[in-house]
């Protein structure tokens, strides 16, 4: 049997931690994508970075010096979300997010699987809609405060929520979630469109 | 409406949905039909919630222990650590498969994802394989079984989700697994060598002298010497109670970087960028899983659940180590059906108020959970690992079966059995470094 045979035989399973040549992003092919995928890969890696380097700092400061980054903890969270929620939307575009994937691994090719696999990306893409809807009211409760009070750009933030150090607005974090939710959502019902049109016996690729 | 809840998340899992929108899906049934008078819960306050619970830095190791461990598969680290490993046994029958378990084990405990380290060292190691005449089958078997190692060499990526779940000590539940981790490293080594008691294929390397042997460590000691002290590194600095978990994850990251692109030449700024992304994938991947989970906890313990599966095991018995039987088994059939870090974000808020109940110690169960998640990676239907390693090793999944079978039954279940029901194996190295109680 032929190497290439015997891979196709094997049952596919996506996982938490794909060897590089297999999660590597794809190229986008649209100008949109480029943009959106480039925006989060840009984001990804200079949190990357700068969370390497706030951390170690601090256990520079702390064990070498001394002394103490004062609330860096402030700042490493904020921008350990960006890097979260950017590597989620990412992964969605990738298609690498976790799942069981039973139907494709033991469905045989057909209407079934092509129902099943519309059926997955249609819950997908309702739920992820019911929680872009929650993530975006949790981001205008951060922008707002309680209170709505940005309602009036011209007047004054009241209660406002702000971290305790550094005073920075927690809205800031939230607005990852909510970016990371909308990018997975988009992403997901690009795949709920291609299923579809796969369903109706359309050929997408 | 707890019922309909976990048959939603069931229903979705089977059909394909990413696990984190099934939990997204079981929390919205409860969201809107959840409670005792069926009017749901407050949206509002879920997404908060969820945030509040990530809001951690030590989660943030997880982000840097996946980058450290792309960063030593793509600048060569691996390849050092495991030639270096290689003098002690590679002239043994069956020392390749001697090296590769003890490489996982090494590239585990830095990585700290049972995916990653295959893929860092399988890639290694299966033209090795290949060249040594090893069977396809049995080399992707053993090498699927051995990457498992990083779910229980600490540090590691699983139980420092646990710990944050429950609420336990990260060192007490790193520790826990240490000795049930030397034990699979063993006797996956022994199984291997009676697995090819009677193959006449595989080529054995001409025995070594001891002189050529030291010639071998001097040579190899001092390229692999950067790639050596990444784990002392790390392991040096969580232990000696120099760094945090974060922080040694960090220093890793650090510390690889300019070790790939100085010293072994195989990391540029531009393989850099993109491993530092693909990391970033995983990484967002297995931290949406968690934000979702944490908001499903919650409202799974507002519907009381623990207390609903602890009235259904006591149902059957009511004696806490046939209860304990029971969870063992459910944790299995989870493994069978989602990955490592999936099942733990799942079983370790439902399981932890029943094992506290019944009176076993909660570092006793991260050993338990952490052994039980390694089996289910392995097992069919849903063998993620074992999948991956068939891929990589080229090896078609029917001739893999046989040689895994024998790895499950001789090394993971008579190691589960003896972290069940002895649970002073798991405890004795928390107890003695951290006095943790029996």
């Amino acid at each position: 049997m032929s190497e290439n045979q015997d891979k196709k035989n094997s049952p596919q399973c996506k996982i938490d931690c794909l060897p590089s040549e297999m999660i590597l992003a794809s190229t986008p092919k649209n100008f949109f994508d480029t943009i959106v995928i480039n925006s989060f890969s840009f984001i990804c890696f200079s949190t990357s970075i700068i969370l390497t380097l706030i951390i170690c700092a601090a256990a520079f400061f702390r064990y070498i010096l001394n002394g103490d980054l004062t609330g860096y903890e402030e700042w490493v969270k904020i921008f350990a979300f960006w890097l979260y929620f950017s590597g989620a939307a990412i992964g969605a575009y990738n298609r690498t997010h976790v799942s069981a994937d039973l139907v494709q691994a033991y469905v045989a090719d057909g209407k079934l699987k092509d129902f099943l696999v519309f059926l997955k990306d249609l819950i997908t893409v309702g739920v992820c809609l019911l929680f872009a809807w929650y993530g975006l009211k949790f981001f205008e409760f951060g922008f707002m405060g309680p209170l709505g009070s940005f309602s009036d750009p011209m007047g004054p933030r009241i209660a406002v929520p702000t971290t305790n150090v550094w005073r920075i607005s927690l809205w800031v974090g939230y607005l990852s979630v909510f970016l990371g939710l909308i990018f997975m959502l988009y992403y997901f019902a690009r795949d709920l469109i291609s299923s579809t049109r796969l369903l109706l016996g359309r050929k997408n690729k | 409406m707890i019922y309909v809840a976990l048959l939603i998340l069931v229903l979705c899992l089977i059909v394909g949905v990413p696990v984190p929108v099934s939990f997204m899906a079981s929390a919205a049934w409860l969201i809107f039909f959840g409670g005792a008078d069926g009017s749901g819960y407050a949206a509002s306050q879920l997404l908060p919630y969820g945030y509040k619970q990530m809001d951690s830095v030590p989660l943030i190791a997880i982000a840097l222990f996946i980058a450290a461990g792309g960063i030593m598969e793509r600048g060569k680290i691996g390849e050092k650590l495991i030639d270096f490993v290689d003098v002690f046994v590679g002239d043994l029958k069956g020392g390749l498969g001697i090296v590769a378990t003890i490489s996982c084990a090494i590239v585990g405990s830095i990585c700290g994802a049972a995916c990653a380290t295959l893929s860092c060292v399988g890639t290694i190691v299966f033209p090795r394989f290949r060249a040594e005449g090893y069977p396809r089958g049995l080399s992707a078997a053993l090498l699927a079984n051995a990457s498992l190692l990083g779910l229980l060499i600490p540090p590691n990526a699983t139980l420092i989700i646990f710990a944050w779940i429950t609420g336990q000590p990260v060192l007490a539940c790193f520790l826990a697994t240490v000795i049930p981790g030397l034990m699979v490293i063993f006797l996956i080594c022994v199984v291997n060598r009676w697995l090819l008691r009677n193959n006449t294929e595989v080529v054995v390397a001409d025995k070594r002298s001891t002189g050529e042997k030291l010639t071998l460590l001097r040579s190899r000691t001092k390229s692999a010497l950067p790639a050596l002290m990444l784990p002392f590194i790390v392991l040096g600095g969580i232990y000696g109670g120099l760094m945090t978990t974060t922080e040694a994850s960090a220093m890793a990251v650090l510390y690889a970087i300019p070790v790939g692109i100085f010293v072994y030449k195989a990391l540029n700024l531009k393989n850099t960028y993109q491993v530092l992304i693909e990391s970033a994938i995983t990484t967002g991947v297995i931290m949406v899983m968690l934000y979702c989970v944490a908001m499903l906890s919650r409202l799974y313990l507002l519907e009381d659940l623990p207390q609903v599966l602890l009235n259904l095991f006591k149902a059957i018995s009511e004696d806490p180590m046939v209860i304990m039987f029971m969870i063992n088994i459910f944790l299995v059939i989870m493994g069978m059906l989602m990955d490592d870090i999936s099942v733990v974000v799942l079983a370790s808020p439902i399981l932890m108020p029943i094992i506290l109940e019944l009176g076993f110690n909660p570092i006793h169960f991260a050993a338990i959970i952490g052994v039980n998640t390694g089996l289910g990676c392995i097992t069919p239907p849903a063998a993620p690992v074992l999948y991956l390693s068939g891929r990589l090793g080229a090896a078609p999944i029917d001739e893999m079966m046989k040689p895994c079978m024998w790895f499950i039954l001789l090394c993971w279940i008579p190691v589960l059995a003896v972290v069940v029901f002895f649970p002073k194996v798991s405890l004795l190295l928390p107890h003695l470094f951290l006095g943790t109680p029996w």
